[in-house]
């Protein structure tokens, strides 16, 4: 099991930042080899993910499900997969929460979460695998503060298919409109049926 | 006559030439008897060193290598090199010695049947002199069939009752006639339709293709389909002198850039390679390739978990040119991976010098690999041992020779230099050298003075990081104290002379290569003992413990 905790620091507001991270392009903007696949109706979404472990290329496929919570600026992602040889299967969860830093322009992220690996890509990368995810999250660190330093209006820069990440965008437009009324509430965009093994195979 | 001459005798039969082990009360009478039939008899400081002596001498000759042990603690000692030679699927015969048929009373009684089933060998009992023949031939005929060692467990009285010749003894060869498997012709055409529709093919050659002769095939198919060629670990260095597109191991053991361009593959021919989960990194090098398998075994999953997209069992040799035959017949020539950009690419040097880390006394273990293969000419054979320091080797040594290493065979240390010995014998006492971590080296330091004292040219190079190199960087990467794995050594050049042998403790350079030239000029038992730094990662431990792309 990998575990991730990190203090992120952006020099940016909550504000700004919570709008960044809680918009899963904006997020997989930040993650290199990242892409966003097909939303589905119960909130979830597909996602693909290419990870070098030392210098091999393995290809992850997950469904993720988002579960937000604009008012506390707290989210939790849940995320289920496995690689394109169908040989190693992941799971994921990491709660992040957006705090103000050293004054109202800067801010803390807090990410606390924990990847299981298991499968034959477990034995290859045994413990490699912690340090690749360590150096992931200081990329994703760096992207983060460079996303949010840009204008609010700059358009996501995700690599993704057009089609699906329109269709994504117009579900999440749906949802938040749909449930703006009722912001006090955690904002759930997960269903029942989010992990039950229904996974994009590579 | 004797059980234990007639033994002997079947022995002698089977083509036994040379036997290692440890004599006592239960195998003296068979050792006389084998001895005065010529044998030559190699005796050893431990059972278990004479197995692994054993199991490089088959590796090298190809065919079953013979240990002896007496009754009981004689058998307990063969352990972890029996479990070593079968995880290498070594052809192999272990005459051990037993106490009195029945007697459970006996000081030296073992169950050595259970025994035998716990350590993973066969096992043949002789109940009855009359079977004394039969015994003999029954274990030859499993270990080489089976491709795996074998107990032949024989109770001292009845060695010694009497045994009635009824007719020329038969040998095991005799009732083995191995067919030439011939590939099935639609099976060609389907590798012909899966090769024509690849860009980017690789060829993956294993000891079975090593074994069969089919370089000159191998490398016709290279040339046809553009192909690179890499190796399974057991091939390492195979027909690297022959192509400019040899891309070294398949495996984490593979260099960068071979890890990078098998990964474009979208074709893999494999010959005699199993592609297990090593050379295929379970399957994650290979994430685009359709599979060729060319083998003699009937089934084979690969390390993937699935079958060959197209699997011919048949002979190497022939399955390899009816293939290049349909290929050609088809106009099939794909440019594949030969380009002058690739030549460079593949012509680059695995080390950059500027790399090299320089502490007082200490070498870089890369360094000492790459003088050590440029002065220790090809025709000396190499076999790798085991521990942190063996990637260094495994990884570095470039040069066109023989290669034998025991990485993944049960993951003992100390086995090597056994091997080495055992391969040498084989080879008429042709000089071979073995490249082994200290620890390893010193768990059988007995059987350097056994290479002495029979004169075997066997050159030591300790890879001495004062440690169990191993144990010290996962230490680190898993946040113990490296300190625990570290253990001073004396200074091992001197403790090879005191055993009668050439020795040199190295600590430059310069005195690397002395020690080199001196063995190079005058071959005989010899130990290097090279002090190097702790603080050289290798590449395969960087990937694994810390994700690094090297």
């Amino acid at each position: 099991m990998i575990s991730v905790q990190e203090k992120i620091r952006v020099p940016s507001p909550p504000a700004r930042v919570w709008e960044v991270v809680s918009d899963p392009a904006e997020v997989v903007s930040c993650i290199s080899g990242a892409e966003l696949g097909e939303a589905h109706d119960d909130g979830s979404f597909d996602g693909t993910l290419v990870v070098k472990f030392g210098a091999v290329r393995v290809r992850f496929a997950a469904r993720v499900s988002l579960e937000l919570a604009p008012s506390d600026l707290e989210g939790r992602l849940e995320a289920r997969g496995r690689d394109g040889q169908r040989a190693t299967r992941f799971t994921a969860h990491a709660t992040f929460r957006i705090v103000e830093g050293d004054g109202p322009d800067d801010s803390r992220v807090l990410m606390d979460g924990e990847i299981q690996l298991t499968g034959k890509l477990a034995s290859l990368v045994e413990a490699g695998a912690g340090a690749v995810v360590s150096r992931m999250t200081k990329d994703f660190s760096q992207r983060l503060v460079l996303l949010c330093a840009e204008p609010a209006a700059t358009p996501a820069k995700a690599p993704t298919r057009p089609r699906a990440l329109g269709r994504l965008r117009a579900w999440w437009a749906r949802l938040f409109t749909r449930r703006r009324p009722r912001s006090q509430e955690r904002t759930a965009t997960e269903s029942k049926e989010t992990g039950s093994g229904s996974v994009q195979a590579q | 006559m004797k059980v234990y001459e007639a033994l002997a005798e079947a022995f002698v039969q089977e083509g036994t030439s040379d036997v290692f082990g440890m004599m006592g009360d239960a195998n003296m009478h068979w050792m006389n008897a084998l001895a005065q039939r010529g044998v030559r008899l190699y005796e050893v400081r431990h059972e278990g060193s004479g197995l692994g002596m054993a199991d490089g001498w088959a590796r090298a000759a190809g065919r079953p290598g013979v240990v002896t042990t007496t009754s009981g603690p004689g058998v307990s000692q063969l352990a972890t090199s029996m479990v070593c030679a079968s995880r290498a699927r070594t052809p192999l015969v272990a005459f051990c010695g037993e106490t009195t048929w029945g007697d459970r009373d006996a000081v030296q009684y073992l169950d050595q049947q259970r025994f035998a089933a716990a350590i993973e060998c066969g096992f043949v009992h002789l109940s009855r002199p009359d079977q004394a023949e039969e015994a003999v031939q029954r274990a030859f005929y499993l270990a080489r069939t089976e491709s795996r060692p074998v107990m032949l467990s024989a109770p001292i009285d009845v060695q010694k009752g009497a045994f009635e010749e009824a007719g020329p003894y038969v040998p095991s060869t005799g009732l083995i006639d191995r067919p030439r498997l011939l590939p099935d012709p639609s099976r060609i055409q389907r590798a012909c339709d899966l090769v024509g529709a690849s860009k980017r093919v690789v060829v993956i050659v294993g000891r079975g293709a090593r074994r069969a002769g089919a370089a000159e095939q191998v490398l016709r198919l290279q040339e046809q389909t553009g192909a690179l060629l890499a190796t399974t670990l057991q091939a390492k260095n195979w027909l690297c002198a022959d192509t400019d597109f040899h891309v070294g191991i398949s495996g984490l053991f593979g260099s960068k850039v071979a890890q990078e361009l098998l990964q474009e593959a979208d074709c893999v021919i494999a010959v005699g390679a199993s592609l297990n989960g090593y050379t295929t990194e379970h399957g994650y090098l290979f994430p685009d390739a359709r599979y060729v398998q060319i083998d003699t075994t009937p089934h084979l999953v690969m390390g993937n978990g699935a079958v060959a997209d197209c699997y011919i069992q048949a002979d190497a040799v022939t399955a390899l040119t009816e293939l290049s035959r349909a290929l050609e017949e088809r106009s099939v020539r794909l440019e594949g991976f030969h380009t002058e950009q690739m030549r460079d690419r593949l012509t680059a040097p695995l080390l950059d010098p500027a790399d090299i880390r320089r502490e007082p006394d200490r070498l870089d273990p890369r360094e000492a690999i790459q003088i050590i293969d440029s002065e220790l000419p090809g025709e000396m054979g190499l076999v790798l041992g085991s521990g942190h320091q063996v990637d260094f080797g495994t990884m570095l040594f470039q040069r066109s020779r023989e290669v034998l290493s025991n990485y993944g065979m049960f993951g003992a240390i100390g086995q090597a230099p056994l091997l080495t010995i055992g391969t040498i014998v084989a080879n008429g006492g042709r000089p071979h050298f073995v490249v082994e971590g200290d620890a390893s080296f010193l768990m059988h330091l007995p059987e350097f003075e056994t290479a002495c004292r029979y004169g075997l040219p066997v050159l030591v190079v300790v890879m001495n990081d004062e440690g169990l190199g191993a144990e010290y960087h996962k230490s680190k990467a898993a946040g113990l104290d490296p300190g625990l794995a570290t253990i001073p050594t004396p200074e091992l050049g001197s403790v090879a002379v005191a055993l009668g042998g050439g020795g040199a403790t190295v600590r430059t350079t310069g005195q690397l290569r002395t020690a080199l030239a001196e063995y190079v000029a005058d071959p005989r038992p010899t130990v290097i003992d090279v002090r190097i730094t702790r603080e050289v990662l290798s590449v395969p431990y960087r990937r694994l413990w810390f994700g690094e792309d090297v």
